[in-house]
């Protein structure tokens, strides 16, 4: 999975258009970020990369940015 | 992880009861309907069934336990052990269970005691039960396990309110020479303590009791620990998913379920659900579910129950369901 397709699975999640995502956004102004979406993106990363993300972790990121850096280790450089 | 395989013990009846009060999820929500409709498509929850005030879980326990001891033409007197597993107790003392005792008219020849489990509480009480009764110290024991938990509901908490019902439940472990061996696991993560607790009320911090779930964390904690779990249980018990033909989980909620199953590729066949009409019931969810697919369960040869959760604590038990009984569904109303 490469960054872009991460933002993808991402805008899913929330429900915004595909492509509209440019990882500056911040979280917590995103309508759809909330607990069913957070723990959405859990299940989705648990499932692309076979890692399991502790909320705590994903707490701690202010934008989406943080949360491709978060998985930088598992994305296709 | 403990391991426990034990002999000479049967699951021999189950079963489950609700208030007479099945109220829709959306119906009683109060706040945005889109908000709700989305909370329904993750929960899996349409309805669920609510006590009233003078109801306790007590009472619901009260009700299946009469009914299995009716059903099967059991003598009280012969009744050994008595487990009461609640997290919404009657009182802070005694314990429930002794009040139970009192009502359910048994012998002083009795062991009995309360479990504070939830979630994971339903094999754990089937595991206190069948230790004590593989070691040859108690015969006949009734596990009793169930919860109030929407008394702890804000009804303004969407992870909550709309999540969790009422229900109570009885089962009747015997000893039995000719029992197939029950495989448990067993496990605890005190780590995970405040991440779905009730933290007012008792002595720690006196105050209002009230439900806080992280839903996130819970899920984390489900999907690290659950699918090894399984993995160990049938490892433990000599068979592969193939050999069971049904799993009961906790019914956390529809989310979950489905994730986990995916995760461990079970046929969706074999994966019993009740959360729909029932909600989360606490420990009682797993003899709920059973009850509520009577019929489809009592077909099956070889079962896993598997409660996870509030701890964090969890474990499983593979079985011999083949004996098991299983009464109907009672619905109490006062």
């Amino acid at each position: 999975m490469n960054t872009q397709t991460f933002l993808n699975e991402i805008e899913e999640i929330i429900e915004v258009d595909k492509n509209s995502l440019n990882g500056t956004e911040v979280l917590k102004d995103l309508e759809d970020w909330d607990s069913l979406a957070l723990m959405g993106f859990i299940a989705m990363v648990d499932t692309n990369m076979d890692v399991t993300l502790e909320a705590e972790k994903i707490n701690a990121c202010v934008t989406v940015n943080d949360l491709v850096v978060l998985v930088a280790d598992y994305l296709d450089k | 992880m403990i391991k426990s395989t034990l002999n000479n013990v049967s699951i021999s009846c189950i079963c489950a009861a609700v208030p007479d009060n099945q109220r829709s999820v959306k119906d009683d929500w109060k706040g945005e309907e889109g908000d709700i409709q989305k909370v329904i498509k993750n929960t899996g929850v349409h309805s669920r069934y609510v006590t009233d005030i003078n109801t306790c879980t007590s009472d619901l326990c009260f009700e299946a336990a009469q009914t299995i001891i009716k059903e099967k033409n059991i003598d009280p007197l012969e009744i050994d052990g008595l487990i009461f597993v609640t997290q919404t107790p009657d009182t802070f003392l005694p314990a429930t269970s002794c009040a139970l005792h009192g009502r359910l008219g048994l012998s002083k020849n009795c062991a009995t005691f309360d479990v504070n489990l939830g979630c994971s509480g339903y094999v754990y009480g089937l595991w206190i039960a069948s230790t004590f009764i593989s070691s040859g110290s108690l015969k006949k024991v009734l596990v009793l396990s169930g919860d109030t938990i929407t008394k702890l509901c804000d009804e303004s908490d969407r992870s909550t309110w709309p999540l969790f019902g009422d229900a109570g439940s009885a089962t009747l472990v015997e000893h039995d020479d000719n029992a197939e061996p029950l495989h448990f696991v067993i496990a605890t993560d005190g780590n995970g303590a405040d991440k779905l607790e009730v933290k007012n009320g008792a002595f720690r911090n006196p105050g209002t009791p009230n439900l806080f779930m992280s839903g996130s964390d819970i899920f984390t904690f489900t999907i690290r620990e659950v699918p090894p779990m399984i993995k160990e249980v049938l490892k433990l018990s000599k068979c592969t998913k193939d050999d069971v033909d049904f799993f009961v989980f906790h019914q956390a909620n529809a989310f979950i379920l489905n994730y986990l199953s995916k995760k461990m590729k079970l046929d969706n066949d074999k994966v019993l659900v009740s959360l729909d009409r029932f909600g989360n019931t606490s420990s009682a969810s797993i003899p709920l579910t059973v009850v509520a697919n009577k019929e489809k369960f009592s077909t099956g040869k070889k079962a896993v129950f598997s409660g996870f959760g509030v701890g964090f604590s969890w474990g499983a038990v593979a079985f011999d369901s083949s004996k098991v009984e299983i009464c109907s569904l009672q619905k109490v109303s006062r």
